[in-house]
């Protein structure tokens, strides 16, 4: 068992041992992070005191440790804020959160490609800025299809509804047996 | 050297939140029938979905290597990692270990090469450089690959580190006073006998067997009989370096800050080597000190000197077992000079000086003690002001017996002292009978 002070230490030193670029990325995800408490507020929604300093304690981990699992609980936990700060919405501020989410998780998977010394080819930038593109493109379509079906106010469906839940089901299974089995390779 | 690991691919963070981020956002919109929810999770779903469709088939394998082995100080090579079968890697990094007197470029050791194309094989070039004479392990440290969209990991795997010898740096050295006794065959150091050379000896009635160039004209008319000039032979003659490496003392930051009183030794060694061996004299290296790999006999030439230079590389600082000085054999030929490096703290080097002076040799000891070891302690202070008078007892028993101790300081250092010695050759000595 590793002493919580010395791996905090450790995560110290490697961070002061940080490069320019991943000193970015760290900061990019840290403000990402520190925005999402804000999107909610902007967004119309309930200022939960002890619910966003959790988060901003989230976000002090995610600058620490952005290859650990902090920045799942911190996309998570802006997850339950949103919900149960706010009513179903598909404002803009919406489009802004899945952007911020966005930002903040290709800043992480950046920052996670190796120790903090490691600089980040030129090539990996302009790809993953591709790839980033295509998430946000891929989002905002969702949103304008969600936003259109919205406007046609249709009755509640259990067809649909079970359809989506049989997609969710199928997706579970198939990650399951993608990730929890061992690769034979 | 190489390594094959079979170690399979494992989930990144980023693959374990895009996967869990996904399924629980459209969970909840879907039971709770938010819309909201399942537009949050879009951007999760599509890079889950990026990662997963696709598996990895085959696991890279390692192989390491340095690009030079064997180095001179301050001189750098690369050490490169490669990964072969890497048709599912799309990033690598390779994070070698830190050590001491070798600096990288980047300082830290890390390294990436993207393969965004995929590539049968990445490979990793980090330039690194020497700082210090010495066997070294270099290379050596850890390599991880990334995959396609950053969903899954291989490693991190050692990488297996090589052995590299970084040669002294000699210093610079040069002198232009003759050794004492040459006694060879053919070389540049002038002879106490009569013969070819190119210095002048005297003029003298001419012998048979005498060459006619050699013919002194303006003497033979002025006194009638035939006179011829003669000159001093030339011959080389045999260097043997003694190296103290039993003791270390001092702090070394390699090759541009402060050094230890072994590192100006080796320097030194290799520097006078370098310097007679140029002049077509013969060189042989002993290490006090040391047990192995400890002594070079006396030879010549280019590639004798990087044998020597091979040795003194091989010398490891403390490695000093204790060995009866009067046990120690030194086949010295007469008419060698013997350099003997050290910082003259054992009494082992005095009993070597000492008996190596008695047995008529022409020896002189350079003095390698740092001048100042910059140690801020002042009861080490005290003691060390302690062990010096010692040494100042034992320099002086070394003086008694005839020996002169110089400080090293590159060019000019052995001149006065192997003069003085050549002087000390040709008086006459009271011998006992």
């Amino acid at each position: 068992m590793i002493d919580p002070v010395v791996a905090a230490r450790r995560s110290f030193e490697r961070l002061s041992r940080a490069s320019r670029q991943q000193v970015l990325l760290r900061g990019v995800a840290g403000l990402a992070a520190a925005q999402l408490p804000l999107l909610v507020v902007l967004a119309g929604g309930v200022f939960h005191p002890l619910i966003t300093l959790a988060l901003m304690g989230l976000v002090g981990l995610v600058l620490l440790l952005p290859d650990s699992d902090a920045p799942t609980l911190l996309v998570l936990a802006f997850g339950a804020l949103w919900a149960i700060s706010l009513p179903a919405t598909m404002s803009v501020w919406t489009l802004l959160a899945a952007v911020d989410l966005v930002v903040l998780h290709l800043a992480c998977t950046l920052a996670s490609y190796g120790p903090p010394q490691l600089v980040l080819e030129r090539a990996m930038l302009v790809l993953w800025a591709g790839r980033g593109s295509l998430l946000v493109a891929v989002t905002a379509l969702a949103w304008l299809a969600a936003r259109l079906l919205g406007g046609l106010d249709a009755e509640p469906s259990r067809l649909l509804t079970a359809a989506a839940f049989s997609l969710l089901l199928g997706w579970v299974a198939f990650l399951f047996a993608r990730l929890v089995t061992r690769d034979a390779a | 050297m190489s390594a094959t690991v079979t170690a399979g691919w494992r989930p990144t963070p980023a693959l374990v939140r895009a996967a869990l981020v996904s399924v629980t956002f459209a969970a909840v919109a879907v039971v709770a029938g938010r819309p909201d929810l399942l537009v949050l999770a879009v951007p999760f779903l599509v890079h889950a979905v990026a990662v997963v469709v696709r598996r990895p088939s085959s696991s890279p394998r390692i192989s390491s290597r340095l690009e030079h082995t064997s180095l001179r100080e301050g001189e750098g090579t690369t050490a490169v990692t490669r990964l072969d079968g890497a048709g599912d890697v799309e990033h690598a990094v390779v994070a070698l270990t830190r050590q001491h007197f070798t600096a990288m470029k980047p300082p830290g050791g890390v390294v990436g090469a993207a393969a965004t194309v995929p590539q049968e094989a990445v490979e990793i070039a980090v330039p690194l450089a020497s700082l210090r004479w010495g066997r070294r392990s270099a290379g050596g440290g850890a390599v991880a690959a990334t995959g396609p969209w950053a969903g899954r990991v291989w490693g991190p795997h050692p990488v297996l580190p090589t052995t590299l010898t970084t040669l002294p740096l000699p210093g610079t050295f040069d002198s232009r006073a003759p050794v004492p006794h040459p006694i060879g065959l053919v070389g540049t150091h002038q002879a106490r006998r009569p013969g070819e050379g190119s210095e002048f000896s005297s003029i003298r009635p001419f012998a048979p067997g005498d060459r006619l160039r050699r013919v002194q004209w303006r003497v033979s008319l002025r006194t009638g009989a035939l006179h011829v000039t003669s000159t001093v032979a030339e011959e080389d003659s045999s260097v043997l370096l003694l190296v103290d490496g039993g003791i270390e003392v001092g702090v070394g930051e390699g090759l541009h800050g402060r050094a230890t009183s072994l590192d100006t030794a080796v320097r030194a060694a290799g520097a006078v080597a370098e310097h007679y061996l140029h002049r077509g004299d013969r060189v042989g290296v002993r290490v006090l000190g040391s047990t192995l790999h400890n002594a070079v006999p006396f030879g010549g030439g280019r590639r004798h000197l990087r044998r020597v230079l091979d040795t003194l590389a091989r010398i490891v600082p403390g490695d000093h077992r204790a060995t009866d000085s009067a046990r120690i054999r030194f086949p010295v030929p007469a008419g060698s000079v013997v350099v003997m490096l050290s910082p003259m703290l054992s009494d082992q080097a005095v009993a070597v000086t000492r008996t190596l002076a008695q047995r008529g040799l022409n020896i002189v000891v350079v003095d390698t003690l740092p001048a100042d070891l910059g140690d801020p302690d002042p009861r080490r202070t005290l003691a060390w002001r302690m062990r010096l008078l010692e040494r100042e007892a034992m320099l002086l028993r070394v003086s008694r017996a005839g020996v002169p101790v110089v400080p090293w300081r590159g060019p000019g250092t052995l001149d006065d002292v192997l003069r003085g010695l050549g002087r000390r050759a040709r008086r006459p000595r009271l011998a006992a009978r």
